[in-house]
């Protein structure tokens, strides 16, 4: 009888770890599920069709904080943004291109402030131009989260500057 | 096929050998991932002495108990872990960097660099090199300038030198 207790209460230790294991999603996963949302909404795959355009251009924008900023190097994207605008951007970019690929990796993520994520990454953006061009670039990027209501919202982007001429 | 040559191309699995499999493999990651990471060279900035598409090492323990020399081939962490930029460091923190009619002036003097084999035409205004920080440049500087990474970096973002 001693047995079967001591092998049932293993057996349910070993569930709650696993369960624990799979399913606790921690702070940093969290941050890590926005950024894998942000590639994917950002990004657009060869064929498309517009239902697919207007729910992740109409989802990018919850996405980010009420004022985003980007210093991003260019002056098309560089600015002060609000997700409604950052939405528009996104239908602007996707004009420009056939196809875009945006990724992350090499995340690396901090927490300086107890609402406030700090995370640094490589994002890679290859994409084709409506022309035809290709456009292959990667960057290392500065990226600023704060939590309201449990959500994490993306609030800065910044390009890392390696290189100054 | 020869006995010997079985042996070693269809080895029999036995205790010793995956003993001996462990201690490469085990071995073998830190070595490339930390220590000699290799490189594919994606560029034409270091033409010609470093060609597009090539193949290398980034040797690290280089700067573990020296620091760069003036001419030294670097490679500097761009982004992440696996971008990376082979550069010639000519400048230190401190010293004025000018570009004028495709010549590269160190505080205002001439520096002799026979590895530029292709013909420059850059003009950059003069600039020192800020505290902690090195400039780096590629040998191939026959690209319009805005078209070549280089510039004042952290000596912090230094990896190491190409191991050939």
């Amino acid at each position: 009888m001693v047995k079967k207790i001591i092998a049932a209460l293993v057996a349910i230790v070993i569930i709650a770890g696993l369960y624990f294991v799979i399913f606790h999603k921690s702070d940093k996963d969290r941050v890590k599920r926005q950024l894998a949302l942000l590639s994917d909404y950002a990004s657009k795959y060869p064929g498309e069709g517009a239902a697919v355009m207007l729910m992740k251009t109409q989802a990018v924008g919850g996405l980010f904080d009420e004022h985003c900023g980007l210093e991003v190097g260019d002056d098309f994207f560089s600015g002060d943004y609000t997700p409604e605008e950052i939405s528009s951007k996104s239908v602007m970019m996707r004009r420009q291109f056939s196809n875009a690929l945006i990724s992350f990796y090499d995340i690396n993520v901090d927490f300086p402030e107890k609402d406030k994520a700090l995370v640094t990454l490589t994002a890679r953006f290859t994409g084709v131009v409506s022309g035809g061009e290709t456009v292959n670039q990667v960057r290392e990027l500065q990226v600023t989260l704060n939590r309201k209501n449990g959500k994490w919202l993306f609030a800065e982007f910044k390009i890392v500057t390696v290189l100054k001429k | 096929m020869s006995i010997e040559l079985k042996e070693i191309f269809f080895p029999k699995i036995t205790r010793l050998f995956l003993i001996r499999l462990g201690i490469i493999i085990v071995c073998a990651y830190p070595f490339f991932a930390y220590i000699c990471i290799p490189l594919y060279i994606n560029g034409a900035s270091m033409e010609p002495t470093y060609n597009r598409f090539g193949f290398n090492f980034c040797w690290r323990p280089s700067y573990w108990f020296s620091s760069p020399k003036r001419h030294d081939i670097v490679i500097v962490r761009f982004a992440g872990k696996k971008i990376m930029l082979l550069k010639r460091l000519v400048a230190f923190e401190g010293e004025t960097v000018e570009f004028r009619d495709g010549k590269l002036l160190v505080n205002g003097v001439l520096l002799n660099e026979p590895y530029v084999r292709y013909p420059c035409d850059w003009n950059l205004p003069p600039r020192k090199v800020e505290k902690g920080n090195i400039y780096v440049v590629g040998d191939n500087r026959s690209m319009p300038i805005i078209g070549h990474e280089f510039g004042q970096t952290s000596l912090i973002r230094v990896m190491g030198v190409p191991l050939w």
